[in-house]
């Protein structure tokens, strides 16, 4: 469960983020839209304790992420490629995270089998460096990576740009199938209103770092409030 | 199209990002450049003078001519070293309605207006002036000078061609020291007169001022092969390929029995054989081993014991010198990664840790090669043993503290040379504690319990940072983490 309170980041005079309260349940599909400078990564970035609040807190699962780690245990995320070892191939790259997670090699090889399509044979059993991988495969490498592991909380920023529709469409499946299991909440900022609307039972719309709409009702009504703030 | 695009380079100089924020820096390189500039001139002007009182001739010339071969292998040494190659400014230019030819001609004309070529030309021209101009007709002594010239630029353009195809290889790299050291070596040994032997090549141009066409062609020839080498590989796959890594690519997990440190220095030892700024780190480290000969000469061993001020500075700087470049940016390696460490729990402590353990271990492997000396003198294995003890429980702390004063981003696949991406104040002041501390303790514990005393106290004082250092670590990963805003938002800047 994520709780979030007066949170507020400023950068000189200017607030990009002003949330007084936001709580997200555990198991919850969390959407977050809004146009550029919203403020969604931001939100991220301060659930994941990269950036500095200028006032107020956020919870990880009882915990204050600003004062300790407990809390990374249990959360995936991924944003950019800085959350990557880009001189590591992916299969590298995933037996680092497996030691970390204390995850056996065949505990690996389980978690990893739903994304065989998703991978497309171009990701694993590569000689690549991540760094050389172009940017679909970078965000698949990255997506898989967050959710390896037990996780309760995982955050996924734009998970669906750059990805080719096919695998749009074979990713929106695995978050399905792992929402359906109940065991993880999921935190996803998108611009493709379509996907976000598809898997996410509550949608929240950001516009200057303040919570303009908050969606919870049934799909129809979400796409129908979507469209009408979006389309202008 | 050409003045277009030299414009492009001028306005691309004044906007970058760095020339403000790092003007201190580009002001300390320019005075660098300057002193340089005043050197090589201050040599060009004593050469003849120097010459004249060393060999008691009046006509030096030919003396000179024999000496050129010399000058012409270390320019090729630092020309392989220093040079910049243009072609990574190709992808820019590449997509535009602009012909290849054009770009490539603009790319090396633009190569050319380089420092190193004025070298030739501030070292030659007051011996020119001075002495052959005075012995020889005016157009041969022209002809001389522009012959040496003409040899020195057409070396700009063979070093551009090899960089570009053997630069990043160790062999061409051992295969340059080679010819420079061979050559060197059959000199020396008067095996063959090579100097002799080439001396009429370079005295050509006086007896015969025609000559002077040969080494034009040289450098004429040279500029049409390097447009066509650029020409048939001016795509960006060509010039920038994926590189063989038979070498670096296997999966090793040296030190997974130290845990979830071990991890990390797994992590930090692959990052090191996979960047060339690394690498080349690593390469230096081992050449400082050589330091040694330098200093454990017969006259040092003789005349001294461990009483010399010297002797522990060999010790600390052969044993020190990968804690030195690896240390000075501690966490700058880490510069593009640094959420992935932030975003695990306990990450950054291990990091630290793990950074620890590959330090020691990359310095306890040159401290067991240093003990090759003992060979040399036997007081090695005391000294080496106990400034490796120092180094390790006490320097690294140093270096690590000021490394983390304020780190700076980097991009690890720029060469280490002349590179100073990461390099602040912090990195500038290392070595003043890195000295400072030993001689601090041994001259106040040399006044105590003498010279032999001084050096098992600096080595007891190292097993006791030893012992302390897991504290120390943490420490500093305290640090590291008490201000990882700042520093995470710095290096997500560099993209």
């Amino acid at each position: 469960m994520i709780k979030i309170e007066n949170l507020v980041k400023k950068y000189g005079t200017e607030t990009v983020l002003d949330i007084s309260s936001l709580i997200i349940p555990a198991g919850e599909c969390f959407g977050l839209v809004g146009n550029n400078g919203a403020g969604k990564t931001t939100l991220f970035r301060l659930i994941l304790d990269q950036i500095k609040a200028t006032h107020g807190r956020v919870w990880n699962d009882g915990t204050a992420v600003q004062q300790n780690d407990d809390w990374k245990k249990h959360t995936g995320a991924y944003i950019d490629r800085h959350m990557l070892l880009g001189y590591l191939t992916a299969d590298e790259y995933f037996e680092v995270l497996c030691k970390m997670n204390g995850l056996s090699p065949g505990e690996m090889e389980d978690q990893l089998a739903p994304y065989e399509p998703l991978f497309n044979e171009e990701i694993r059993a590569n000689n690549k460096y991540i760094r050389e991988l172009s940017k679909g495969n970078t965000k698949k490498t990255g997506i898989a990576a967050a959710l390896l592991g037990t996780k309760k909380v995982v955050l996924l920023d734009e998970p669906f740009e750059n990805l080719d529709p096919t695998s749009q469409n074979r990713l929106k499946k695995i978050i399905t199938k792992e929402k359906q299991r109940g065991m993880v909440t999921f935190l996803i900022s998108s611009h493709d209103l379509t996907h976000v609307t598809d898997i996410c039972d509550r949608i929240v719309l950001l516009e200057k770092g303040i919570i303009k709409q908050d969606l919870k009702a049934g799909k129809q009504e979400m796409v129908q409030a979507l469209d009408d703030y979006f389309n202008v | 199209m050409l003045p277009l695009l030299f414009q492009l380079q001028l306005k691309k100089a004044l906007r970058s990002v760095t020339l403000g924020r790092k003007l201190v820096k580009t002001i300390l390189l320019a005075g660098a450049g300057l002193f340089a500039f005043f050197v090589v001139g201050g040599i060009g002007l004593g050469l003849s003078d120097i010459l004249q009182r060393i060999t008691g001739r009046a006509n030096v010339t030919p003396v000179l001519n024999t000496l050129l071969i010399f000058f012409f292998l270390l320019e090729m040494m630092y020309r392989y070293f220093l040079q910049k190659l243009s072609v990574v400014q190709l992808e820019q230019y590449l997509h535009l309605p602009v012909g290849r030819t054009k770009i490539i001609r603009f790319l090396l004309l633009r190569s050319f207006l380089s420092p190193y070529n004025a070298v030739a030309l501030l070292l030659f021209t007051p011996f020119y002036w001075m002495q052959v101009s005075q012995f020889y007709s005016p157009f041969a002594a022209l002809c001389w000078l522009l012959q040496i010239l003409l040899i020195s630029w057409s070396i700009h353009w063979f070093m551009l061609w090899y960089k570009q195809k053997y630069g990043d290889s160790l062999l061409g790299f051992l295969f340059l020291l080679g010819l420079f050291a061979g050559v060197s070596a059959i000199i020396w040994s008067g095996w063959v007169d090579v100097r002799r032997w080439l001396e009429p090549l370079f005295s050509a141009p006086l007896r015969q001022p025609v000559s002077i066409l040969a080494s034009a062609a040289l450098f004429g020839g040279g500029f049409i092969f390097i447009e066509r080498f650029y020409q048939k590989n001016a795509y960006l796959e060509a010039l920038n390929p994926i590189k063989k890594r038979s070498l670096f690519s296997g999966s090793y997990t040296l030190f997974e029995r130290f845990g979830p440190a071990g991890t990390m220095a797994d992590l930090e030892l692959k990052l090191m054989l996979r960047h060339k700024k690394s690498r080349a780190y690593l390469v230096i480290s081992l050449l400082f081993l050589a330091y040694g000969f330098v200093f454990y000469t017969n006259d040092f061993i003789t005349q001294g014991d461990a009483d010399s001020w010297l002797t522990i500075m060999v010790p600390i700087i052969i044993t020190g010198m990968f804690m030195m470049h690896y240390g000075q940016f501690f966490l700058s390696w880490n510069a593009s990664y640094i959420d992935f460490f932030l975003a695990k729990n306990g990450g950054i402590e291990e990091l630290v840790k793990g950074k620890y353990i590959i330090i020691v271990s990359v310095s306890l492997v040159l401290y067991l090669l240093s003990l090759g000396y003992i060979y040399l003198w036997d007081q090695v294995l005391l000294l080496h043993t106990a400034m490796f003890l120092f180094n390790i429980g006490i320097n690294i702390h140093l270096v690590i503290m000021l490394a983390l004063w304020e780190p700076k981003p980097m991009d690890l696949d720029r060469s280490a040379m002349f590179n100073y991406e990461g390099v602040g104040l912090a990195q500038f002041l290392l070595a003043i504690p890195m000295i400072g501390a030993p001689y601090g303790i041994y001259f106040s514990a040399q006044y105590l319990v003498g010279s032999y005393g001084a050096i098992i106290v600096l080595g007891l004082v190292g097993v006791m940072g030893v012992l302390l250092s897991p504290k120390i670590l943490q420490y500093h990963a305290n640090r590291i983490i008490k201000k990882r805003y700042q520093i995470s938002a710095s290096f997500r800047q560099e993209t």
